[in-house]
């Protein structure tokens, strides 16, 4: 037993570490030159070469002798290596440092930074303290017989095929926040028979609001739930409840259209024919949202669109908006087509013209005719083939403002697509440090134009319908103004929500009839400066 | 499920290291070290990693309120200069035991601490602050000469400038804002009494709890090298009992003065003819100290600290050691260079009373220059008595060579005990 060996290569691996030959088993690592660089090297040698130590164990046994004492010690007692972490694949892009990959336990597959967007919904979340912001619903009624094996397999094809779907967050772990993907993530699913269509209508409520009062925990995947009440007869009914941080509306469509497509495809035995959403997207997303987030020019451009007096009393903004009053105002397919034409007359996208007409609106309810300040969604889905397939949050919300509400529709809406061109190259600068470095919110109401085109593609499906769309959102702005095309369940038009503490039911009504009017007089002659008088 | 919950701890460059904190820390809770985004951070992201539970800042407060909220920490702490306040404003956002922000705030500001000082009668040493170049002809004549110039917040690693005359005047107001600096101030610079081989200012340990402040510990400093240079410490200080009792005094008044109410606090006391005289006080515990503690009593003084964040109250000060132990900083050079070279470690180790050498930079390092209190190493040992300490690092500081490069000149340089 004369040298014993785990002394002898310990003290090796010191001597070399330090860089000296005279270090003798007694010393103290620290006073012979040691530190904390050279302690993690030292651990990390002497774990590949059989003799599990943790950092802290150097630290407290600083010395050779001391050390294979306690190494001896552990192998009897059954010792605790520290866990040689690292993902298996993913993350090459090189956008996720090195030793954050090492430190990553091992049920992540993949991982890219947290997206600003992402962050900043989160911490807003969380200073909201309601369990219902940015918790989204969405269910329909499927006509098809539920098949719970079939289901649950269409469930898990899903999420191998959107990893968003298996993903959590850790802002605080590592250097930078992280999207962590995991490998096997059970299926979020909830299922239960029903006799009856009022006992499904009773089973959905209930789950729904069970869902609504439970926060969707972001360090915790999956960050969504599945609910089917099955029955009466072959029919049933899906809900599906997400956290917004892992996607955007555009996103949340696509989840429901792609499973029930897997779902369809297994009832009937064929292929489900949907392409492979390009991965790379979502790393391009964060490399694109990084160009802007530090940018000086992005951050000084949108504070000169929201840096101007509020619309709303601030007085009353203790707390985010509890958006939770409906509007809705239907509109023939024929008025879009119309408005449509008069847009490319006035050489604008639709949207603009829309927006001119919401902005007007806006600017009467709140009696301002200078300064009008909206949010709007704007897009930042990488440009790549089938990006559109990926699921993400890829929607920014940003302030435009327009100076004044005088002029004609066509002149109104030139001035916003300018605004919107000059706002591209900032686009994915996020609401929440835009908000941030305003030190309050940008706007008080939010504008959306959706197109869920999506939806569309359910009705190529072999075995099942779908209807009885409904959902719920809430976002934090006091007023949000959907004017939408197609949308399952409702169709073509106006839908408003607005926290009624905030704007009185009588304002959004009479901002509803002002839109409607707007639209129609725009659909008329985009060059009239519209009917209704302006000052007030 | 069932993790007891974390000692978070704000860590960045300080007084203490990652190893001394995980050491300290060991037993009473896990470890949460909650993180600035900084290069030192950067680089000792992997040893923090394996030490406890990280935590990265956002650097913004509402956000880091959020994420330290989740972390739900038992108490909080810092053993840097540079995150006190940040630590301040987490303390009050969970509800904990630490300086409040007020406090922090007057802590790391050295003109709001001289007013304060000056109002609670404590000590009144004129200070003037110096936020732009038009202020300082004011200041300077409202202070007199000779006066000594600072930095308002944090230590002197970027400069502090002694004026004696005119021409000393005109050559530090050039530099005072030519770089990024913040505001500086303008103080009465204290004249020390004679002190024979030893420095004339010496530093206090206290802790506060519930029951009031505790001296843990005066520790005598080695002479500084002009203007303003540390070179490192001992215990016990040499001091007489009456100058003793008079300095912790003097330490214990300011500590309250200023507001503190838990914690472990670093003061810097001056030794003039006409008695003992605030040079500053710090909400954290001294660079260097637990390390000369452990070895001179035992006494763990991220410990006490982290029992303090924990609500515990101050524990008995260390008896006073038998011996001398000192430590001994190498300063790096005033030239701009890099470090081709550190020779004499296995030799100066060798010696009797000398327990440890160890480098704090590596060969191809570079260092910026200057005057600050930049240090090459650590020199760790003990004596029989104070003058057996002089004498022995008289003999082993020659023993140490460094040698530098600036690229167009090779020179070396061996530490040295100012007189």
């Amino acid at each position: 037993m004369e040298p014993e060996p785990t002394t002898h290569a310990l003290l090796a691996i010191f001597q070399e570490e330090i860089g000296s030959d005279l270090i003798g088993p007694d010393d103290d690592f620290y006073a012979v030159g040691g530190d904390s660089l050279t302690a993690v090297r030292v651990v990390t040698r002497a774990t590949e070469q059989g003799m599990p130590l943790r950092l802290i164990d150097l630290l407290m046994n600083p010395s050779v002798h001391e050390l294979a004492e306690h190494v001896r010690a552990a192998a009897t007692g059954g010792g605790d290596p520290e866990e040689a972490g690292g993902p298996g694949t993913h993350s090459e892009s090189g956008l996720v440092a090195p030793e954050d990959r090492a430190a990553m336990p091992a049920g992540v597959r993949d991982a890219l930074p947290a997206s600003a967007l992402q962050t900043g919904l989160i911490f807003q979340c969380e200073m909201a303290e309601d369990p219902g912001l940015y918790h989204d619903l969405m269910g329909l009624r499927v006509t098809a017989p539920y098949r719970e094996d079939l289901f649950r397999s269409a469930l898990r094809e899903l999420m191998a095929r959107h990893p968003a779907l298996r993903s959590s967050f850790d802002l605080g772990s590592y250097s930078e926040s992280m999207q962590l993907f995991w490998g096997d993530v059970t299926e979020p699913l909830e299922a239960e028979r029903v006799g009856t269509a009022a006992e499904a209508d009773v089973a959905v409520s209930a789950w729904r609001d069970a869902q609504l009062s439970t926060t969707l925990d972001w360090e915790r995947a999956p960050l969504f739930r599945c609910h089917v009440a099955a029955g009466p007869g072959d029919t049933f009914r899906l809900t599906v409840a997400i956290h917004h941080a892992i996607m955007d509306g555009w996103s949340f469509a696509t989840v429901l259209v792609d499973l029930l497509t897997l779902y369809d495809a297994l009832l009937t035995g064929t292929g489900h024919g949907l392409p492979e959403p390009p991965a790379a997207a979502a790393t391009e997303f964060v490399r694109l949202e990084r160009a802007v987030v530090d940018s000086p020019e992005a951050a000084a451009f949108w504070r000169a669109q929201c840096d101007v007096p509020p619309l709303l009393d601030r007085e009353r903004y203790g707390r985010p908006a509890d958006a939770s009053g409906r509007r809705a105002a239907a509109l023939p397919q024929g008025l879009f087509a119309d408005l449509r034409a008069r847009a490319a007359e006035a050489r604008v996208p639709l949207k603009s013209l829309l927006l001119a007409v919401h902005c007007r609106a806006l600017g009467r309810i709140a009696g301002r005719t200078t300064d009008v300040v909206t949010g709007v969604v704007v897009n930042g889905r990488p440009e790549m083939p089938d990006a559109d397939r990926v699921v993400g949050l890829f929607l920014n919300t940003v302030p435009l403002r327009l100076p004044s509400v005088s002029g004609t529709w066509a002149g109104l809406a030139r001035t916003l697509w300018e605004t919107e061109m000059a706002s591209t190259p900032h686009r994915r600068h996020p609401l929440a440090l835009i908000e941030e470095d305003l030190g309050r919110r940008s706007f008080d109401a939010a504008f959306n134009f959706t197109d869920f085109h999506v939806y569309r593609r359910l009705s190529a499906l072999g075995s099942l319908s779908a209807d009885g769309w409904w959902d719920r959102d809430k976002a934090s702005h006091p007023l949000s103004c959907d004017f939408t095309l197609d949308y399952p369940g409702f169709g073509s038009g106006l839908l408003v929500s607005f926290d009624p503490a905030l704007v009185t039911e009588e304002r959004v009504d009479e901002y509803v009839a002002l839109a409607v009017g707007g639209l129609r007089d725009a659909a008329r002659d985009v060059h009239s400066a519209g009917t209704e008088p302006l000052d007030g | 499920m069932g993790e007891p919950a974390p000692l978070a701890v704000a860590y960045d460059e300080g007084a203490v290291s990652p190893a001394e904190i995980a050491v300290g820390v060991a037993g009473l809770a896990p470890v949460a070290f909650v993180l600035p985004h900084s290069p030192h951070v950067r680089k000792l992201r992997p040893v923090l990693s394996r030490l406890g539970r990280v935590v990265q800042l956002t650097g913004r407060p509402e956000r880091d309120a959020v994420l330290l909220r989740r972390l739900a920490p038992a108490g909080v702490l810092t053993f840097s200069e540079s995150l006190l306040r940040v630590t301040a404003g987490l303390a009050r956002t969970l509800g904990l035991p630490h300086h409040t922000p007020e406090v922090a705030e007057v802590l790391t500001d050295k003109y709001r601490q001289r007013e304060r000082l000056a109002a609670a009668g404590v000590d009144t040493v004129r200070c003037r602050p110096v936020p732009d170049v038009a202020a300082w002809e004011a200041a300077l004549s409202a202070v007199g000469l000779p006066a000594v110039v600072k930095p308002v917040h944090g230590q002197g690693s970027r400069g502090t400038f002694a004026v004696h005359d005119r021409a000393d005047a005109d050559r530090v107001r050039s530099r005072l804002f030519d770089g990024p600096e913040d505001t500086w101030v303008v103080e009465e610079l204290l004249r020390g009494r004679p002190s024979g081989p030893f420095g004339d200012y010496v530093s206090v340990e206290t802790a506060t709890g519930p029951d009031g402040t505790e001296v843990l510990a005066v520790t005598g400093k080695h002479p500084l090298t002009p203007p303003f240079r540390e070179t490192g410490q001992f215990w016990p200080a040499a001091l007489p009992h009456e100058d003793r009792e008079a300095v912790s005094d003097l330490a214990v008044r300011a500590v309250t003065a200023l507001g503190v109410t838990t914690g472990v606090c670093h003061t810097e006391v001056k030794l003039t003819p006409g008695g003992p005289r605030i040079i500053e006080v710090n909400g954290r515990l001294g660079g260097h100290l637990n390390e000369l503690s452990r070895r001179a009593c035992g006494v763990d003084l991220v410990r006490v600290a982290a029992l303090l964040a924990l609500g515990a109250p101050p524990p008995p000060a260390p008896a006073p050691p038998g011996r001398v132990y000192f430590q001994f900083n190498g300063l790096a050079p005033v030239r701009p260079g890099r470090l081709r070279a550190l020779t004499g470690g296995d030799e100066i180790r060798r010696l009797e009373g000398i327990t440890g050498h160890r480098p704090y930079v590596r060969p191809g390092d570079d260092l910026p220059g200057g005057v600050g209190s930049v240090f090459m190493d650590l020199l760790t040992g003990d004596a029989p008595d104070h003058p057996a300490m002089v004498e022995l690092l008289d003999r082993a500081l020659p023993l140490l060579r460094y040698e530098f490069t600036d690229g167009a000149t090779t020179w070396v340089e061996s530490p040295r005990r100012a007189c």
